[in-house]
């Protein structure tokens, strides 16, 4: 039996999984208040999993229906992410683990992301391409074997797929988080309205959704806030379709030049109807894992750490996070 | 105390750690980052309490109660400190207990007979501050903008903590006595921690006092 925690945003995250990795439970203690903020802001991201951690820890152990004693390991969220929102979840797992007297393990954040692929409830085994698309990443990931052993293709150049989308959502005043609220006000938009750009000039399987975000900006600006308003589903759209045709492309061209063909789609974006259509028209042979394992949640970091070894007792000890930019130098 | 207590403190740059065994014999340890360096509260917490419990013949599983500063102070440092203490308590089946750093600092100065005022460095400018003759009254005092920030201070009083070490000069100068700075006086003892925290309320999950807001404004104010 394996206790997961994840800390790494905005969610403070808890779950209970089997030593095969079945999920027993899977609780997420949401943080609305960044909704005020237009975005995560760190400091009350770190307080509030103060706050949420030890309840949403103790409801994912009975929501299992399991005691501390039967736990065997702990398993947590090492980084990339918020630093001072990873510490919290990385010093409760500490003091649990050694206060329990059982072993812990580390994860990295987009492991688990990529392992949430063997949550989907279907069969599915290495090699296959995993693309990852959440508010901080946007890569495709080639696992060639079980385990954390994993290359990255392609990878954003600068902003994330899910940043896209909350950015492309404040441009166009639907509040925070973007993605849902863009795919919803699109539903009765027309995709081919506005010809936003997909990154044409960025070669092979790497992304990038800056200029997409300045060009909606633009069209913003250049209809008026009157004509904007009035458009505003037809531009979310063809925002939305901008971002999926990338997503398409890139996986398309991943799939021919690595002959991989079984592709898993993970992190917030894969909720994107629009995308996963997008993905399975373009005759990509996708595997999705349900939506609650997509967006951040623990039962991914646990079920990725099924696959790596015990840390050392010391160096479980001395455990400490890693941000987005130490993982880069990495 | 009838149960072996860990105490904790990671509210300063200082990560300070301590056991009271339940036949009254105690052991506390310090860690200070070299000058420039992170302190090490995450790191060194756990394995500074390994080495206690070792080294005083006893180990993690004979832990009956966990007790640790809630600031004011570092706040990265603070919610170390309690995350950590909220995994101990919850393996040994008890809820960590709190202490105010400010107040464990001014513990340490019991035994005086002149007033005593405990400062902690809060950055920006300002001082986390209380004084044992109003204790409930703990703040953020603004150093910066008034050159007499000092002034409501009991007079002689003796200033202890981080925050009277850096401004020991000007304190002196004042008329206050303040301890060299490598005196215990300026440090959080974690044995003070254990005894401080007995004041914790049963049942209530330990809090941080932050005293102060983060910095964050809501897109509504900002009037975006
Ligand atoms: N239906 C949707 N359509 C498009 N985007 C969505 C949808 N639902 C969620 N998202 C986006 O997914 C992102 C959140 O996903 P996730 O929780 O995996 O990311 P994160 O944890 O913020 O970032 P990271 O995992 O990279 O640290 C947000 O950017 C959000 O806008
Ligand atoms: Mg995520």
């Amino acid at each position: 039996m394996i206790l997961a925690i994840e800390t790494s945003c905005d969610d403070s995250c808890a779950a209970v999984l089997t030593g095969t990795g079945e999920v027993l439970s899977s609780v997420v203690g949401s943080q609305v208040i960044h909704d005020l903020y237009g975005g995560v802001v760190p400091e009350i991201a770190a307080r509030h999993h103060l706050e949420l951690l030890l309840p949403v820890v103790e409801r994912a152990l009975s929501d299992a229906n399991v005691e501390l004693e039967d736990l065997e390991r702990v398993a947590v969220t090492q980084g990339p992410g918020l630093v001072g929102a990873l510490l919290v979840g990385i010093a409760t797992a500490k003091g649990l683990a050694v206060g329990l007297d059982i072993p812990l393990r580390a994860v990295d954040h987009l492991h688990g992301h990529v392992a949430a692929s063997y949550l989907a409830g279907v069969e599915l085994e290495p090699p296959f391409l995993c693309l990852v698309a959440s508010g901080g990443h946007t890569l495709i990931a080639n696992i060639q074997e079980p385990g954390s052993d994993w290359s990255i293709v392609g990878t954003t150049i600068d902003d994330a797929a899910g940043e896209a989308f909350d950015k492309g959502a404040r441009i166009l005043g639907l509040g925070y988080p973007g993605g849902p609220l863009v795919e919803k006000e699109a539903e009765a938009g027309d995709p081919a309205a506005f010809d936003f750009p997909r990154a044409a000039g960025v070669p092979g399987v790497d992304f990038s959704f800056a200029g997409l975000k300045t060009s909606l900006l633009y069209a913003v600006r250049d209809l008026g806030e009157a004509e904007a308003e009035a458009r505003r589903a037809d531009l979310a759209a063809s925002y939305q379709a901008a971002i999926v045709d990338q997503l398409v492309e890139r996986v398309s061209r991943a799939v021919e030049t690595t002959g991989v063909s079984v592709v898993a789609f993970g992190g917030g974006v894969a909720a994107n109807s629009a995308a996963r259509m997008g993905l399975t028209e373009a005759g990509i042979n996708l595997v999705v894992p349900p939506t609650k394992y997509c967006t951040d949640n623990a039962a991914m970091i646990g079920r990725a750490a099924i696959e790596l070894p015990d840390l050392p007792r010391e160096a479980a000890l001395a455990l400490d996070a890693y941000s987005t930019a130490d993982r880069s130098a990495r | 105390m009838s149960v072996l207590s860990v105490g904790i403190d990671t509210s300063t740059a200082e990560t300070g750690v301590g056991v009271v065994l339940p036949d009254g014999r105690s052991l506390e340890r310090f860690d200070l980052p070299q000058p420039g360096s992170r302190p090490a509260h995450s790191s060194a917490t756990l394995r500074m309490l390994k080495k206690i419990l070792a080294d005083m013949g006893t180990g993690f599983d004979e832990i009956g109660r966990v007790a640790v500063t809630v600031g004011p102070g570092s706040f990265t440092g603070i919610r170390i400190g309690l995350a950590t203490a909220n995994g101990l308590a919850l393996a040994a089946g008890v809820k960590a207990q709190g202490a105010s750093s400010l107040l464990t600092l001014l513990r340490g100065a019991a035994d005086l007979s002149q007033p005593a005022v405990a400062l902690i460095d809060a950055r920006r400018g300002e001082l986390f501050v209380a004084t044992n003759t109003a204790p409930h009254d703990r703040f953020a005092l603004p150093v910066a903008e008034q050159a007499d920030w000092w002034r409501d201070f009991p007079a002689g009083a003796i200033c202890i903590g981080d925050g009277a070490v850096q401004n020991a000069e000007v304190l002196r100068e004042a008329g206050f006595t303040v301890p060299m700075a490598s005196d215990a006086l300026h440090r959080i003892s974690p044995i003070n921690v254990c005894l401080e925290a007995t004041g914790w309320p049963e049942d209530v999950d330990v809090a941080p006092e932050y005293l102060r807001s983060p910095d964050a404004i809501p897109t509504a104010e900002r009037g975006l």
